[in-house]
């Protein structure tokens, strides 16, 4: 028996021996041949660099196009081409990025990059979507489109962007209904594509969709209102704390508000039971409010929560007639400990 | 008997060799997916845009015991980082030195009256400090309490959603904050994001940047990339999909504070803090049905300097192994728990069975297969076959790494570097390995029987 153990324990050590070995030989070869890979890389990178950076300069200087443009872009460079342009796209505006756009159609890649749209590979689509993008490729509007209701983000998202770049107002139209639709969009993304798209484009149709959204969607919605500067923020943000009964709603609503106008409702919303609402309440008391707020928040700074107490405080500092000594006068006149902390802070923060 | 009991030890043996190293090769086969799929995704971040409206602001968490001579330079570089809204705040743990003098001086520190809110409890502070010259450094001078009770009295402290622990000593990319916070705004289930940890031997560094990124001359250090490499690229990246990472290196990694607090913040009873931490909070948030994401960037986004002598590897591994005995025993009820997921029924029992019990097992192999071949119950060559078998299973792991590193940052740009990294790669089989299995039994011995702990010293060069 103990032959026999000895002998599989031979055997199968043999035989993981050779798995293990041939791994190890393969594992290295693969990374020699990335490395490999990454000089000819860098080498090719390098090699085009000194040929295209000179077209580029000359095309967005002065339109001047050379012979480069008789050139046929071999398959293998054409991704390189498109990531210095692209990145050359997002430096430039105006003539310059028309100059580069013209260049790019003469050069074919209009019907080059379409042919990359329909791919199923991510890394192609996502090439073409974005050169399709800084070319203003009118003609391929209806297949970026398509790309809005793809599965992957990455690709959503880009085709959104790319639409932008295109028409920002005809995309607006298409793009904020997906937006309510597209829950794994991230915010953040969808704040930044509607940024681009500009403030006048994008104000009128949001407010108009923000009055009759789910309520569940309209804090985030709101953000959105003041990321991108929107001038109907405040009468917006004015009926909503008049209807709300979403604690979530009405906080955004007092934190990003610049309507003087709602101070009755800032009033209300500073005994509000949720800890959030009664801290943006604060907030909203300090920029609009007068002397007759002063006693709200003082009584604010008694609060159980530590950020009510010290956006109170920091209220009380930024009303404009009150200095230093009044301040001190008010902290001086409270007996609750916590209060009398808070106020000191804000004043020493002040100083 | 003897040779009976011989026999059956071998096969328990060789089944432990084979499940570690199918569930390592598994691990390699998540990790270079993940590596690719997150090579694919790096463009999302950076081609449709993110505002600087949009990242939420940072507390920067640094909690500082006896740095008088590193203390102003990793916080002239933490003022470089290219983030929007930061602020950061210090804790000297009652430190023995001058650190708190140097940053008096060199910050112009004046006393602050802060009400702070004192959620997690901690030693008492002294006094609270604000820079002069930088409003968004604060200091906070307390009783040594251990680095736990620095991270706490920081957590209380700070004043934004997110906070960010950084080692004192680390050097941080400058868009290292904006890498691991993206996390937070792609997924709003994010919890804990942590970045990939880099060793900085043999770099060049200047002005609290690294500007070349090379290879150490020295051995022990060289083997230690390989080892670092290992362990973020498909250790951490291969956890990461499923939601079961178990560890986010406490040299670098950014928490939703609510969460943190929400769990008790740090232990203070503990050696390995950062992983004690991860577990609790699977433990907790599994357990109260949260959905939740503990998210793994592996960009290298933070430079540690690793011990280039003996004596100090020797303190850090064991310090090590009872960290991680302390967060596997303190959150038991994880393991092969369905309710926890992945968690539960795979990364725990990996951690239990090849992480804690494994410098055991290896050693005490080592030992039989010896006591085995001198009774002439092995032959040489089945001997020297299962040390070559060991050995080559060793070498693929870390090549692997080294692979992952090639498909996706190749940090280590010149040829010569990926040569020493593959030479490190198979002489760390041979002494290097069993070594810190001796020091990981220590580790194993010391939390066993409950040895006193402290910071952790080492000796440092300074980069």
């Amino acid at each position: 028996m103990f032959d026999t153990n000895i002998s599989e324990i031979t055997g199968f050590a043999i035989q993981a021996g050779k798995l293990a070995f041939g791994l190890v030989i393969l594992l290295t070869i693969q990374v020699c041949i990335y490395r490999v890979k990454l000089i000819f890389l860098n080498k090719r990178k390098h090699y085009l660099k000194l040929k295209w950076r000179p077209f580029i300069s000359n095309t967005i200087c002065s339109g001047e196009t050379l012979d480069i443009v008789n050139t046929h872009i071999h398959k293998r460079d054409f991704y390189y081409v498109l990531e210095e342009i692209n990145y050359v796209f997002s430096a430039i505006r105006g003539k310059e990025s028309d100059r580069l756009r013209e260049a790019c159609l003469a050069l074919g890649f209009h019907d080059r990059l379409f042919k990359l749209l329909r791919s199923n590979n991510i890394r192609k689509k996502l090439y073409a979507l974005i050169s399709l993008g800084n070319i203003h490729a009118h003609q391929s509007w209806d297949e970026i489109e398509n790309n809005l209701y793809h599965k992957q983000i990455i690709i959503s998202l880009t085709a959104a962007r790319s639409l932008v770049q295109i028409d920002a107002e005809k995309a607006i139209t298409t793009i904020l209904p997906i937006v309510l639709t597209r829950d794994d969009w991230p915010w953040a993304n969808v704040a930044h594509i509607l940024k681009m798209a500009g403030p006048d484009r994008v104000c009128k149709p949001l407010s108009e969709m923000i009055q009759t959204m789910p309520v569940s969607m309209q804090a985030t919605f709101l953000r959105l209102f003041e990321i991108i500067r929107c001038e109907e923020l405040s009468p917006i943000t004015k009926l909503i704390l008049d209807d709300t009964t979403d604690d979530k709603v009405a906080s955004v609503c007092l934190h990003i508000t610049q309507d003087p106008g709602i101070l009755p409702q800032a009033r209300k919303y500073a005994n509000h039971e949720r800890w959030h609402v009664r801290m943006h309440a604060a907030t909203a008391l300090g920029r609009f409010g007068g002397e007759p707020e002063i006693e709200i928040l003082t009584l604010l700074l008694k609060d159980r929560e530590w950020w009510v107490r010290y956006r109170s405080a920091q209220a009380l500092a930024s009303m404009p007639f009150l200095n230093i000594q009044n301040l001190e006068v008010i902290r001086d006149s409270i007996n609750d400990k916590f209060a009398k902390d808070i106020l000191n802070q804000v004043i020493t923060e002040k100083r | 008997m003897l040779v009976n009991l011989f026999e059956y030890t071998q096969w328990v043996f060789l089944l432990y060799f084979i499940g570690l190293n199918c569930s390592y090769m598994l691990l390699n086969v998540a990790a270079i997916y993940s590596v690719s799929k997150y090579m694919d995704d790096k463009t999302l971040t950076t081609i449709p845009g993110i505002d600087s409206d949009i990242m939420p602001p940072v507390s920067l968490i640094v909690p500082a015991y006896n740095e008088q001579n590193t203390i102003t330079q990793s916080i002239y570089a933490l003022l470089q980082l290219e983030y929007p809204e930061y602020e950061i705040v210090v804790i000297n743990d009652g430190s023995s030195d001058e650190t708190l003098a140097t940053l008096k001086k060199d910050f112009k520190l004046v006393a602050f009256p802060e009400a702070y809110r004192k959620r997690l409890d901690t030693q008492k502070i002294e006094r609270i400090y604000v820079s002069k010259n930088y409003p968004t450094i604060r200091v906070i001078d307390k009783h040594n309490g251990g680095k736990s009770d620095a991270l706490n009295a920081g957590i209380n402290i700070s004043r934004f959603p997110l906070v960010c622990i950084v080692d004192a000593d680390s050097i941080l990319q400058r868009e290292s904050l904006k890498r691991v916070v993206q996390p937070f705004l792609f997924d709003s289930r994010t919890v804990v994001s942590g970045g990939t940890v880099r060793i900085i031997n043999g770099s060049t560094v200047e002005r609290g940047h690294i500007v070349e990124v090379s290879t150490p001359n020295k051995i022990i250090p060289l083997i230690q990339i390989v080892e670092y490499l290992r362990a973020f690229l498909f250790g951490r990246l291969g956890w990461s999909p499923l939601n079961a990472l178990l560890i986010v290196s406490g040299a670098f990694g950014v928490f939703h504070k609510e969460t943190l607090i929400s769990v008790g913040g740090y232990k203070t009873n503990t050696i390995g803090e950062d992983m004690e931490l991860i577990v609790r909070i699977h433990r907790k948030l599994r357990k109260a049905k949260k959905d939740y994401r503990i998210t793994f960037v592996p960009d290298p986004v933070c430079w540690t300097e690793a011990p280039e002598d003996l004596s100090s590897l020797a303190n850090q591994r064991i310090r090590w192994q009872r960290g991680l005995c302390e967060s596997l025993f303190l959150n038991m009820s994880l393991f092969m728990n369905p309710r926890a997921g992945a968690v539960g029924m795979l990364a725990f029992p990996f951690m239990l069975f090849f992480e804690w019990a494994g410098p055991i097992i290896e050693i005490f192999g080592f030992i039989i297969i010896i006591i085995g071949y001198s009774m002439g119950m092995i032959d040489t060559n089945v001997f020297l076959l299962l040390l070559f078998v060991a050995t080559l299973f060793g070498m693929m792991l870390s090549i692997t790494a080294l692979l992952l590193e090639e498909m996706s940052f190749h940090m280590y740009q010149k040829p010569s570097d990926l040569l020493r990294l593959f030479i490190a790669a198979i002489i760390e089989n041979f002494g290097y390995r069993q070594l810190n299995s001796v020091f990981r039994i220590i580790g194993f011995y010391q939390w066993f029987f409950n040895t006193k702990r402290s910071w952790g010293a080492m000796k440092r060069k300074g980069a």
